[in-house]
């Protein structure tokens, strides 16, 4: 059973397969590329007579390239079901958010809780540490795109329409601008960051509490 | 063969140039206005790269930089490739088939004026108050319309791409009527060299994915004046369709030529004939029609569209692809290779490509992609495809083709010096932004904050940047000196294989007096082979 919404180890398994399958066929490419010129660089003015096809060779080469190819997917579907799995089986807490020209809004539905920002100071989501959290986004001007690269996800935020996704934070600790938008939104999209604050569960409680009374 | 009555040469009228239908003086009019979009583009990088040098802003303004990568963008992609990928088909194909001129040579003509037309208008976005357009150069609606971007320079874009891609899209439809209906005697469709196939190809990519950019235009251009078309719930998405369907097979069509000159250069300096003819035209066309299935894979982030099917497409193209390079590994083992100065682009487009292929495989993948989406890892991705796979392939087109155009020869030493410091500016430019992105870095920003140690990677790619700008002033020395005084070509430089090589240097009006038998795809290698025999 995977970890629910763990989408950095998603990456990960992904990465871990195809970058290395990536650098040796260019390996075997470059010294063949290498191997051939040096082999056969002459000053001959012959004009060799050879074969000028093989049907066997090509078939079985394009066969190879097809089973990796059907190998990749394989692995990428079955990614991809880990992650939809994912959002229906989450139970975690539930975060709107909410983006603009340039800055973010979390809300916590369920406790009636805002975190509000601005263009220069940017908005912290907090979230608890271990838990598949489920966010459900829009945004009030033009496309946008929340992304955390150290979840190794990112999903775009539309007007007038909501996208969802799951995510669990594993590590405790407070980010600065470890989110980013991640859509080309404007004038101060390259600043258009928010900060990620992972805490523990029982601090989680605590800091909704807090925060639901200082609202009064 | 016999030889060319000399006829005078009347000096041409200004209208004779600019009237004028003989595909060659289109084809060079549209290749020579295609780099000088080049270069200007070019320029922007250099402007982007020195800004991103250091974090914090140094040398223009956000909004100037956001104006910088839209034309940039815009640029390379309309005004550039796309051109120089037909404009090297307009000149070389009725060369390769044996014809003496295009099919309906007016269309072309046109494509021409509507392509520069449409580039200077777009380009005049700078001179309006509000400065040229700036929301990327896929314009994603609403960043696109007329709240979010009330400028003229916006409305100079949308005019400019729509004109432009028309003179493209006719450009195409004439090459296509002219292959089908010219070719000479003998030349059966399988007999047709590889960078003709690879045209057309090109031109079914382009008639089928082009006549959408332009409604797509139109619809923007109306929407932009108050008329709700994107604006209804689901315009957003519907314009990302709309783009990509056409930008997608877009960026095929502008390497796909390039493919068909790479192999033959490839085919010559081997002294061998193309191995694997017949399936490498079948791989690229299986490739020109996977094209058109393939656009989703811009929007796995979306949630909008199945993953699943774009995510088989696009990793699908792998096949064809990897056919192109069995093929061009194949014709060089057992050759007598010479390492020429197109050889040595075209083994940069090999190389360089393929980390452009490679990496597009990893792209393709959407939980990959959730990470790198919008990343400077897809900056580096496609800088692979359009710097790797256009750039050197039309360099080696150039080097190629050179002597056939003006007689000379481009010189060697400075060629040399060309393509070693272009291979060297396109690895140190494009690789450090592999590991940017992977760290987090989106792109078209205009800064980064310091605390990200950004810097060091972002200084080598700038680095790069001004190395490629090197090569490139070489380049134009190079052209130069060898307009003013080169070497004289001859007919035939490179014991070339296709029916280019048998007519003078330059071309007549007419092209060719008389024609050799085709009997292949490789009608001079024949007849040198049937000699030595």
């Amino acid at each position: 059973m995977e970890r629910i919404g763990d989408t950095r180890q998603e990456y990960t398994h992904l990465f871990d397969v195809y970058v290395p399958i990536a650098i040796a066929v260019f390996v075997v490419i470059l010294t063949l590329v290498v191997f051939v010129v040096l082999r056969f660089r002459s000053s001959s003015r012959e004009f060799p007579a050879g074969e000028e096809s093989s049907r066997a060779a090509e078939g079985a080469y394009a066969l190879v390239v097809g089973c990796v190819v059907a190998a990749l997917l394989f692995l990428t579907y079955d990614s991809m079901s880990d992650i939809e799995a994912s959002e229906r089986q989450a139970r975690g807490p539930r975060v709107d958010v909410t983006a603009a020209k340039w800055n973010w809004t979390f809300h916590y539905p369920d406790y009636g809780v805002t975190q509000l920002g601005s263009d220069r100071r940017p908005t912290t989501l907090v979230v608890p540490v271990d838990t598949p959290v489920r966010f459900r986004m829009t945004s009030i001007d033009v496309i946008h795109a929340f992304w955390v690269p150290a979840q190794r996800f990112k999903r775009d935020a539309f007007p007038a329409r909501t996208t969802t996704f799951v995510l669990r934070f594993g590590r405790e600790g407070f980010m600065q601008r470890a989110g980013e938008c991640n859509q080309f939104c404007g004038l101060l999209h390259s600043s258009m960051d928010f900060n990620v604050d992972v805490v523990g569960k029982t601090e989680f409680r605590r800091w909704l509490r807090d925060k639901r009374e200082a609202a009064g | 063969m016999t030889m060319a009555v000399a006829v005078p040469r009347r000096r041409g009228t200004v209208l004779d140039y600019v009237a004028s239908t003989d595909h060659k003086r289109i084809g060079l009019a549209t290749l020579g206005t295609a780099l000088t979009f080049f270069f200007l583009a070019g320029a922007l990088a250099l402007l982007m790269r020195t800004e991103l040098a250091h974090s914090g802003m140094q040398i223009v303004s956000k909004g100037a930089y956001n104006e910088l990568f839209t034309i940039h963008g815009s640029t390379m992609f309309f005004l550039f490739a796309a051109p120089a990928a037909l404009g090297v088909g307009i000149y070389f194909v009725p060369l390769q088939i044996g014809a003496a001129d295009l099919v309906w040579p007016r269309l072309p003509l046109l494509g021409y004026w509507l392509f520069l037309g449409g580039g200077v208008v777009l380009w005049s976005g700078f001179l309006t108050e509000q400065g040229a357009a700036d929301f990327g150069w896929f314009a994603f609606y609403p960043l696109s319309d007329s709240v979010n971007a009330p400028g003229t320079g916006a409305d100079f874009w949308v005019l400019g791409v729509g004109l432009s891609q028309l003179g493209v899209l006719l450009m195409g439809i004439s090459l296509l009527a002219t292959i089908i209906r010219r070719r000479a005697p003998g030349m059966t469709l399988l007999r047709m060299p590889l960078f003709t196939w690879s045209e057309v190809a090109t031109i079914f990519m382009v008639v089928t994915s082009f006549p959408v950019v332009l409604v797509a235009m139109v619809l923007l251009y109306v929407d932009r004046q108050g008329v709700h078309i994107f604006s209804e719930p689901g315009g957003a998405i519907t314009w990302q369709h709309l783009f990509w369907f056409y930008a997608h097979p877009l960026v095929y069509v502008v390497f796909f030529p390039l493919v068909g000159a790479v192999g033959e250069v490839i085919a010559t300096f081997s002294r061998r004939r193309f191995f694997g003819y017949s399936v490498t035209v079948l791989s690229l066309l299986a490739f020109a029609a996977l094209s058109t299935s393939v656009w989703g894979h811009h929007m796995f982030t979306t949630q909008a569209v199945s993953n699943r099917f774009f995510s088989l497409t696009s990793t699908a193209i792998a096949v064809p692809a990897g056919i192109e390079y069995f093929a061009f590994i194949a014709t060089m083992w057992g050759g007598r290779i010479r390492l020429g100065v197109p050889m040595l682009f075209a083994l940069g487009f090999v190389l360089l490509f393929l980390i452009g292929g490679l990496s597009g495989i990893f792209v393709a993948s959407p939980p990959l992609d959730y990470h790198v989406h919008d990343s400077y890892v897809v900056v580096a991705h496609f800088h692979y495809t359009l710097f790797g796979g256009t750039v050197f392939g039309l360099f080696t087109a150039i080097y190629y083709w050179f002597p056939k155009v003006t007689g000379r020869l481009l010189g060697e030493t400075l060629g040399r010096w060309h393509a070693g410091l272009m291979f060297a500016g396109g690895l140190l430019t494009f690789i450090p932004m592999f590991f940017l992105g992977e760290e987090g870095m989106p792109r078209q920003v205009a800064d980064y904050a310091p605390f990200h140690h950004w810097d060091t990677l972002n200084l080598l790619a700038t680095i790069g940047a001004w190395t490629i700008f090197a090569s490139l002033a070489v380049f134009l020395v190079n052209l130069f000196r060898s307009l003013l005084g080169g070497e004289p070509a001859g007919r035939d430089p490179w014991e070339g294989q296709t029916l280019e090589w048998v007519a003078d240097s330059p071309p007549p009006r007419h092209n060719f007096d008389a024609l050799p038998r085709v009997r292949s795809y490789a009608p001079l290698l024949d007849l040198r082979q049937r000699e030595r025999a």
